[in-house]
C-alpha cells in the first residue's frame, strides 16, 4: 500500500522509516530513468545503498531556477509552476503533469481535513482575487490559497484588486454564515498587512465561531523585518477575529500538496506523504534531534520532476519523534528562518506591490 | 536623477548638466587634475577608515603622483610628432555593479584626458561606496578643486531609457562597464555621429599552474603562491572580471592531482585562516552551480563537501557553460590539462585575465601562437589578476580618452 493511501497522521515513526525509504527509493530510479539532468547528477555522486533516507541523493532547491528539470514528455506537462525570482534571479520552473498535480491535491485535501473535518466550510480568502488569474495563477501563493479553496465552499476574497480590504464584503460573508465555522486562508505577510492591519487599524473586531480555522504559511521574513513573532502573530490575530484556532504552514513550490501543518501545540508536523531532516550546515551530515541546522524536505508526490528530496535554503531544528504533546505521531520541528543573504527563494516574495510601495 | 556628487544644494539636475556639458574642457595632464588626484590620492591613504577598504587603498596607491607622473611621461612619450594631443569633450561613464572603485577609474582617466565627465552608479549601495562618494564630495567642496567640481557629475537614476538617452546625446564619449545584458540595452540608445565608445563586458579569467614546476616548490614558495592568489580570488568575492575562477592545472596527470592536493592542503588552511567560514549562502549557491554543472555533464565528480569552505572540485573542460554559471564566492572549478596549448585552443574571446605560475616566458610565447583570435587581454603573475593598468581590456584607455589634433 502506497503511503498516500495512509491518513496523514496515522504512522508512528519506526513503521513510517521503512516505508518511506522505499517509496523515496523508487522515486529516485523513477527520475533517473526519466529525467536525464537528473540522471547526470546521480552518476556524479557516490551514491551508495541508501538504508536510511539520509543517505538518499537530494538536490539544492535553487536547482530548479537554473535547470529545466522534468520527467516527463514536454507534451504531459500540464501546468509549471512558478516561485518569484528575487534580485532579478530567474524563478524556480515546476512541471506539473495530471497525475502529480492530481496527487497534490489529494494530499492537501487529507492533511487539511485531519485539521478541520472533512465538511466544506465557507471560505475566505485572505487575498485578491488576481491570484486566480496569470501572472499570480502560477505562483506558489496561489498554489498555497487554491490549493485548499477545493475544500471550501462559498468562496470570498477578502481584498480587492488593489490589495484593499473589503471590509463589507467580509462582514456580509460572516453575517450569510452565521455560526458556521469558517476556514480562512492566506499568506502569512499578505493576511498580516492588509487582512490584519486595516481591521487593527479600524478597530473592527470580526467575532467569528470558535471552531473557525485560520491557516497562513510562506515564510516570516517580511514580517520579522516587522518584528512580527509566530505567537505576537497568532495573538494578534485572535484580537482582531475572536477565539479562532491560528495555524501556520511550512511548504514550497518545489513540494506542493505535502505541507506541514502546526499542531495545537505550535510544532510543524511530517504527514505520512512527507519527511523531514536537518543537515549541519558545515559539513552536511545528518543533525541529531534538537540541533540545528539545514532544512532537506521529502515528499512521495513528484513524480513529473524530480523534486521528491530537497536540500532548502532554511534553517531549523527537529524537536523530536511520536512524542509531540499534542498527540500526532511521527516527527515534528521547528522553522528558524532562511539562511542569510540568500536571495529570498520561497513564496510570499511574489507579490510586487507597486501600489502599496513596498519597493522592489 | 539624483546627483550624488558634487553635492549641490541649489541648481537643478538639468541645469547642472547643461552647464557641466558647455564648460570648456581642460587640457591633457592639467594641473588641476593632478592637484585634485593628488590630493584625492593622499586624504584616501591616510584617512583611517579607509583601511578597511583594500580595493580603495589599491585605487589610492594607483593614483599616487609618482605613480600618475609616469603614467603622464608614458603617454606623452608615445605621442606622434606634430600632434597635439586634446580631450575628446564629455564622457559619460557607467559603473558596473560589481566593484565599487572602477568608476573611478574610468573618470580620473578620463579627467586627465582633459574630458569633463558624467557618471552613472549602478542602484546598488554599501559602506565603502558611499565612503568613497563622502570623500569626493569633501574634496570637491575645497576651492582648490572648484575646477575639477565644475567638471564632473556623478549620478544614480533608475534604467530609464529617456534619461539616459538625453545624457548620451551630450556625450563625445561612452564607456560602459557592466554584465553583457546591460551593455547590450545601453548599446541600443545611439550615440550621436561623432561620438565614440569603450565597452567592457562580461569576462572570464583563469589561473594556469604548471604542476611539474609547482610539485618541485619548498613550502615558503606555496605559502607565497598561496597568499597571492588568495588576493585574486577573494579580494571582489571572485566576481571582477579579472577574478579567477577557473585553476587549471597544466601537466602529467599524476604531476597535476599532487600539485592539486599540495595546493589545497596550503590554500584551504589560509582562506580559513584570513575569513574564517565563508558564508553559508555562498557555499549553496556553489553548491547548486556544481549541480547545474553535473547536470550538463561538465563535471567529473561532485564531491560532498564543507559549505562553508571553498569548493573545488574537477571539470572535464572549459566551455560557455562553465563561464556563464561559475558564480564565485569560492567556487573553483579545476581543469587538468596536458599542456598550455590545449588551455591555448579552448579559450574565446570571453576570457581576458589568464594568472601564470611556474611556466618559462617561452612556453607562455608559444601559448600565443596558437591562441584563437580575440582571446586573452592579459598574462599576469600570481597577486597581479586585479591591478588595475590604463591599459584595459586590450586598449588604452588614455589613448581612448583622446584625440589628435596634427600639426603642419
Amino acid at each position: 500500500m502506497s503511503l498516500q493511501s495512509y491518513p496523514p497522521f496515522s504512522l508512528i515513526q519506526r513503521e513510517k522509516n521503512a516505508l518511506f525509504l522505499d517509496e523515496m527509493a523508487a522515486l529516485t530510479r523513477h527520475h533517473q530513468d526519466h529525467c536525464p539532468a537528473y540522471r547526470s547528477i546521480l552518476n556524479r555522486l557516490n551514491c551508495q545503498r541508501a538504508s536510511l533516507i539520509a543517505d538518499l541523493p537530494f538536490l539544492p532547491v535553487q536547482l530548479f531556477k537554473i535547470l529545466k528539470l522534468v520527467s516527463v514528455p514536454d507534451d504531459a506537462v500540464v501546468r509549471i509552476m512558478r516561485s518569484s525570482g528575487t534580485g532579478g534571479d530567474a524563478p524556480s520552473q515546476i512541471f506539473l503533469d495530471q497525475d502529480t498535480a492530481l496527487k497534490q491535491v489529494q494530499a492537501l485535501a487529507k492533511i487539511g481535513q485531519h485539521f478541520w473535518g472533512k465538511k466544506r466550510r465557507p471560505m475566505l480568502i485572505l487575498d485578491t482575487p488576481a491570484i486566480t488569474k496569470e501572472p499570480l495563477r502560477s505562483s506558489a501563493r496561489a498554489a498555497g490559497v487554491l490549493g485548499f479553496s477545493t475544500f471550501g465552499r462559498d468562496h470570498c476574497y477578502a481584498l480587492d484588486e488593489n490589495y484593499q480590504l473589503q471590509t463589507e464584503v467580509v462582514e456580509n460573508f460572516i453575517r450569510q454564515h452565521d455560526g458556521s465555522p469558517l476556514l480562512l486562508m492566506g499568506f502569512t505577510f499578505m493576511v498580516w498587512q492588509y487582512f490584519y492591519k486595516p481591521l487593527h487599524e479600524k478597530d473592527l473586531k470580526l467575532n467569528l465561531p470558535d471552531d473557525s480555522f485560520l491557516l497562513h504559511g510562506g515564510g516570516w521574513k517580511k514580517l520579522q523585518d516587522q518584528s512580527v513573532h509566530p505567537e505576537h502573530f497568532r495573538i494578534s490575530m485572535q484580537e482582531q477575529l475572536g477565539r479562532i484556532e491560528v495555524r501556520n504552514y511550512y511548504g514550497m513550490i518545489e513540494q506542493v500538496g505535502s505541507i506541514f501543518i502546526e499542531c495545537s501545540a505550535g510544532h510543524l508536523h511530517a504527514p505520512a506523504y512527507a519527511e523531514i531532516m536537518v543537515r549541519n550546515e558545515r559539513n552536511l551530515e545528518p543533525c541529531a534531534i534538537g540541533e540545528e541546522g539545514l532544512i532537506q524536505v521529502f515528499s512521495v508526490l513528484p513524480k513529473s520532476y524530480p523534486g521528491h528530496s530537497l536540500l532548502t535554503e532554511d534553517r531549523g531544528k527537529i524537536l523530536g519523534e511520536d512524542n509531540c504533546p499534542c498527540g500526532l505521531p511521527g516527527r515534528y520541528f521547528q522553522v528558524l528562518g532562511r539562511v542569510n543573504a540568500v536571495p529570498l527563494r520561497g513564496c510570499s516574495d511574489t507579490h510586487i506591490p507597486i501600489q502599496v510601495g513596498e519597493g522592489r | 536623477m539624483e546627483i550624488v556628487c558634487p553635492q549641490r544644494l541649489t541648481t537643478n539636475d538639468e541645469e547642472s548638466i547643461t552647464a557641466l556639458a558647455k564648460r570648456p574642457s581642460l587640457p591633457v595632464f592639467s594641473p588641476e587634475s593632478l592637484g585634485f588626484i593628488s590630493d584625492f590620492s593622499t586624504t584616501l591613504l591616510t584617512h583611517p577608515e579607509a583601511r578597511s577598504y583594500p580595493e580603495l587603498l589599491a585605487l589610492a596607491h594607483w593614483m599616487r603622483p609618482v605613480q600618475i607622473q609616469t603614467l603622464k611621461r608614458t603617454f606623452l612619450q608615445r605621442q606622434p610628432p606634430r600632434s597635439h594631443t586634446t580631450s575628446r569633450g564629455n564622457v559619460l561613464h557607467f559603473a558596473p555593479a560589481n566593484v565599487d572603485s572602477i568608476f573611478v577609474y574610468s573618470w580620473f582617466l578620463a579627467l586627465l584626458a582633459g574630458n569633463k565627465n558624467i557618471v552613472r552608479l549602478s542602484g546598488r549601495t554599501g559602506p565603502q561606496i558611499e565612503f568613497l562618494l563622502g570623500l569626493l564630495n569633501r574634496l570637491l567642496e575645497k576651492s582648490d578643486h572648484k575646477d575639477i567640481a565644475r567638471r564632473v557629475l556623478i549620478v544614480r537614476y533608475p534604467p530609464l531609457e529617456a534619461t539616459t538617452q538625453n545624457l548620451v546625446n551630450l556625450c563625445q564619449m561612452r564607456v560602459l562597464w557592466g554584465g553583457d545584458a546591460s551593455v547590450a540595452a545601453l548599446r541600443s540608445l545611439p550615440l550621436s555621429p561623432r561620438a565614440t565608445e569603450l565597452v567592457f563586458p562580461d569576462r572570464f579569467s583563469m589561473a594556469a599552474f604548471n604542476s611539474e614546476a609547482l610539485c618541485k616548490y619548498s613550502d615558503s614558495q606555496w605559502m607565497q603562491l598561496v597568499e597571492l592568489f588568495y588576493r585574486d580570488a577573494f579580494w571582489f568575492d571572485q566576481l571582477a572580471c579579472s577574478s579567477p575562477r577557473l585553476l587549471v592545472w597544466v601537466g602529467r596527470k599524476s604531476a597535476s592531482e599532487k600539485a592539486k592536493t599540495t595546493f589545497w592542503s596550503f590554500f584551504s588552511p589560509y582562506v580559513e585562516k584570513k575569513m574564517g567560514d565563508l558564508p553559508l549562502a555562498h557555499g549553496l549557491t556553489s553548491l547548486n552551480t556544481a549541480y547545474a554543472l553535473a547536470a550538463h555533464e561538465q563535471t567529473a565528480s561532485l564531491p560532498a563537501t564543507k559549505l562553508i569552505a571553498p569548493y573545488a572540485f574537477t571539470v572535464t573542460d572549459l566551455t560557455d557553460i562553465l563561464r556563464e554559471l561559475a558564480c564565485g564566492g569560492g567556487f573553483f572549478p579545476q581543469l587538468m590539462l596536458p599542456t598550455l596549448r590545449d588551455l591555448a585552443k579552448r579559450l574565446t574571446p570571453k576570457d581576458q585575465t589568464l594568472i601564470a605560475e611556474g611556466f618559462e616566458e617561452a612556453a607562455l610565447l608559444e601559448m600565443l601562437q596558437v591562441l584563437p583570435s580575440g582571446a586573452l587581454d592579459r598574462i599576469v603573475r600570481p597577486g597581479q589578476a586585479l591591478a588595475f593598468s590604463e591599459e584595459w581590456d586590450g586598449q588604452s584607455l588614455l589613448t581612448a580618452f583622446t584625440r589628435l589634433v596634427i600639426l603642419p
